[in-house]
């Protein structure tokens, strides 16, 4: 999966097995409601709804879990801006010019919550669909393949840049570097480091271009073919049209509802 | 009257983990006297780099305590111990970022917060003494991988560091540049420096480094001189380390009447002396 | 019949930013012939310029690399020069030496199958060589695996196995054990061992693992600034120990015994591999 399978919890559910496109075009659709969805009652829902297919996807307690601690620092602080700046709320004592909105604040945490949603959302793809799923996914919806393998290249390489920083930093503490101050100091201070990895990215890239090469990567005139499939099957069928009557209906009870 | 060296490093009842159920270093104790080159082997994952980076700072005892020069490092920082404890990366290419040969040398020289005069002139030297002065103005990162290497071990040592630690420094190096190295690190001994290097190449170390230190699972199964630890073949074969090629003949031609312990061509030859004489076919 | 891979006068420099300066020629008239089914090993000091040699037999030097090329390499009939490197990565498969640097798919098969993708094999073919590439090299059943849990030495086999999979004529390895541990090193050799003994597939190896080349090589090539110095069998490479150690070059630790033994016992040893010398030294001692 393209989150690590100890996070994601290694299941194989009707969910991993739906095809990568069912689950584009449910983060695309629900997407697009979250953003034009105003009523909390709606949000809500929808929310709950999140919870249920994570649940239904065997992702564990604990990945969700920090899923929202990620996100609390700013569910807390966006409502918070949101109540003492909302124009007309009660002063909070005589001299007046601190105000806290009531209503702001409401408004503030639908906005958190809508961005739980929206992180959750995408997130549920992530944990249920395989890189090179994704890839054949884009593929099949007429993206080219280039792009798809600079996806998959980046999720890739990823964590090799973090253990590199990380090797870099200490070949360079170990020259009597010291990472010390803040800001523009501290980033004048780390330059070595920094230059090394954009050195030995640099290099990496040339290296890998010069494989992909020979491995005949780029071959005009040759129509690429794909070890994996993916079919929509019947079930892909019925995902997808519930995916639009659901989100359909959601916002036609937006538009309705107040 | 012959005096004791000092004790450059001492380390006692070393324990380390990454996380708590999983030790990496188990309960290591050593003792490296000043001037002493010792070689470290062990498998991969066996500890040789977790050890060696407990050495300068960079990690820090689980438990056990590191002296350097009998003062626990516990409370230096890593930048305190550059000056003393130079540490050479398995990759180059990790420490090169300079546009000049020549600042890359500096570097180490200016983090030791010394006057402009001291920094140049070391430089120079440094340059001399390596044979850099070709490369001086060139860009390293643009040389090639042997003259990279060659270039990462000087700036290192440029900063005289009286502990010198050396990871695998000979991986992808030709057999000329890997003569020069040994011999530059010999020098360097002699002057009253300790080494250790991290290497996988027995045949470098039965021909040139005396004393060696084998680790498994974060144990130090053994320390001492190198002849004696080459005679260990099970201890060796644990370790996955193969012996050098001199050593797998003589053991082969153990029926024949060689000794099995010989490391080195010209021990060879001097049995071969014997036993031809012996033989009466010389 | 014709060799597999001719290289004829062939120089070479790379791009240079000063246009006024000289070129900086990595090679001069470099000639050089293989056949088909030999085992050439090419050894030579640290930047002489071993790797650029493999890059120019699959075409990305030049196409790829830019620079003055003059001469000409023929690989299987085709001129590196005019066909399209997909074209010649079909006769000439290379692995480098950092596996970290080869593959990067989600696993073993994706891995493996990759080339195959590329050149537009159809599917059930692919599924065929992808598995026959892993038996060869004893990943039978890694499928599956993620690449981050693989060891390097099986990271190195899985690169071997997709250039396996899409069947060149010449396997070209820039020194596949260099980054190596010892226990991948010895997977990796043993591999190459069998693809030799078992497949009589053509390769070009370059490393600098001396003791493993006076086995199994047919031919060895020492490369010196931009030349061949010198080439023949190992016996005969190997024992000129004076001018391989000028080149700055190592040679199988029992040669340096023998270049030892003849100094002190004018006995005329000439081996270059661990039993060539076992006999050789063996019935020496019991001539009395």
């Amino acid at each position: 999966m393209i989150i690590s399978e100890s996070l994601s919890g290694n299941q194989d559910t009707w969910i991993h097995e739906a095809d990568p496109r069912v689950k584009m075009l449910f983060v695309a659709a629900f997407w697009a409601v979250l953003l034009i969805n105003d009523n909390p009652v709606i949000l809500l829902g929808v929310l709950l709804f999140l919870h249920l297919l994570y649940g239904l996807a065997g992702i564990p307690g604990s990945s969700i879990l920090a899923i929202w601690k990620a996100l609390l620092p700013i569910s807390l602080l966006i409502p918070t801006l949101w109540a003492f700046f909302y124009p007309g709320g009660t002063p909070l004592w005589d001299s007046g010019w601190i105000t806290f909105s009531i209503p702001g604040f409401l408004y503030g945490l639908m906005i958190a919550g809508r961005l739980v949603a929206l992180a959750l959302t995408v997130l549920l793809f992530l944990y249920t669909t395989g890189v090179d799923e994704m890839v054949l996914g884009l593929v099949k919806l007429r993206v080219p393949y280039e792009w798809g393998l600079v996806i998959s290249m980046a999720l890739h390489y990823i964590p090799a840049f973090q253990s590199l920083y990380r090797s870099i930093l200490e070949a360079q503490q170990a020259r009597g570097l010291r990472v010390e101050g803040n800001g523009l100091h501290r980033a004048k201070v780390m330059m070595p480091v920094f230059v090394a990895m954009v050195i030995s990215i640099l290099r990496l890239a040339d290296q890998l271009a010069k494989s992909l090469e020979s491995r005949a990567f780029g071959a005009s005139g040759i129509q690429r073919t794909f070890l994996k499939e993916i079919r929509f099957g019947f079930a892909d069928y019925v995902y997808a049209a519930l995916i639009a009557a659901i989100s359909f209906s959601l916002l036609y009870l937006n538009f309705n509802l107040k | 009257m012959a005096t004791l060296p000092q004790i450059a490093l001492q380390v006692k009842n070393l324990h380390f983990a990454y996380k708590p159920d999983n030790p990496v270093l188990k309960g290591i104790s050593l003792t490296l006297p000043e001037g002493s080159f010792t070689a470290i082997i062990g498998q991969n994952g066996s500890g040789k780099t977790t050890l060696a980076k407990q050495l300068n700072g960079l990690l820090r005892p689980t438990a056990g305590q590191v002296y350097l020069y009998n003062t626990d490092i516990q409370h230096c920082s890593i930048s305190d111990l550059s000056g003393t404890v130079g540490y050479v990366f398995q990759n180059p290419d990790h420490q090169i970022f300079s546009p000049t040969t020549r600042q890359e040398i500096a570097f180490g020289l200016k983090n030791l917060r010394l006057s402009k005069q001291e920094v140049d002139l070391q430089t120079q030297n440094v340059l001399a003494a390596f044979h850099l002065n070709a490369y001086a103005d060139l860009q390293p990162a643009t040389l090639s991988y042997g003259l990279r290497r060659k270039i990462s071990i000087a700036a290192v040592m440029a900063t005289s560091p009286k502990v010198l630690i050396l990871d695998e420094p000979t991986i992808g190096l030709d057999w000329r540049s890997t003569m020069e190295l040994i011999g530059l690190l010999k020098q360097y001994c002699q002057q009253g420096n300790t080494i250790l290097l991290i290497t996988h190449d027995l045949r470098l170390i039965a021909d040139h480094i005396p004393h060696c230190m084998l680790l498994h699972s974060g144990q130090l199964l053994a320390f001492g001189e190198t002849r004696t630890i080459f005679q260990d073949v099970e201890i060796l074969h644990q370790a996955h380390l193969a012996l050098p090629q001199i050593n797998q003949l003589a053991r082969r031609l153990s029926s024949a009447g060689v000794r099995p312990d010989i490391l080195t061509v010209e021990e060879f030859c001097d049995e071969y002396r014997k036993l031809a004489l012996k033989r009466q076919v010389l | 019949m014709a060799p597999i891979l001719t290289i004829e006068k062939f120089s070479y420099a790379y791009p240079s930013i000063d246009i006024s300066k000289e070129p900086q020629w990595v090679f001069q008239d470099l000639t050089l012939d293989v056949e088909e089914g030999e085992f050439v090993s090419v050894m030579g000091p640290t930047g002489v310029g071993k790797t650029t040699l493999c890059l120019a037999l699959n075409g990305i030097v030049p196409q790829s690399t830019g620079g003055i090329i003059r001469g000409d390499i023929w690989v299987d009939g085709l001129n590196t020069k005019s066909h399209p490197i997909s074209k010649l990565a079909q006769r000439v498969g290379m692995v480098f030496q950092d596996p970290d640097a080869q593959l990067f798919q989600v696993n073993v098969e994706a891995e493996v199958a990759f080339g195959l993708e590329n050149l537009g094999v159809p599917r059930d073919e692919i599924r065929k060589r992808v598995d026959w590439a892993l038996s060869v090299v004893h990943l039978q059943g890694f499928d599956l695996t993620p690449l981050s849990y693989l060891s390097g030495g099986q990271k190195q086999r899985v690169a071997i196995a997709a250039i396996l999979a899409m069947r060149p004529k010449i396997l070209v390895l820039d020194e596949p054990t260099t980054n190596l541990d010892p226990v991948g090193k010895e997977e990796i050799l043993a591999g190459i061992k069998e693809l030799r003994h078992n497949h009589g597939t053509t390769v070009i190896f370059v490393s600098h693992e001396s003791e493993f080349i006076a086995e199994l090589s047919d031919r060895v090539v020492i490369l010196d600034q931009g030349q061949v110095a010198m080439a023949g069998s190992p016996e005969s490479v190997f024992s000129q120990l004076r001018a391989l150690h000028d080149i700055g070059v190592s040679a199988p630790q029992v040669t340096e015994l023998a270049d030892c033994l003849n100094r002190e016992f004018g006995q005329g040893f000439s081996f270059c591999t661990l039993d060539l010398a076992d006999r050789a030294i063996r019935s020496s001692l019991m001539a009395a």
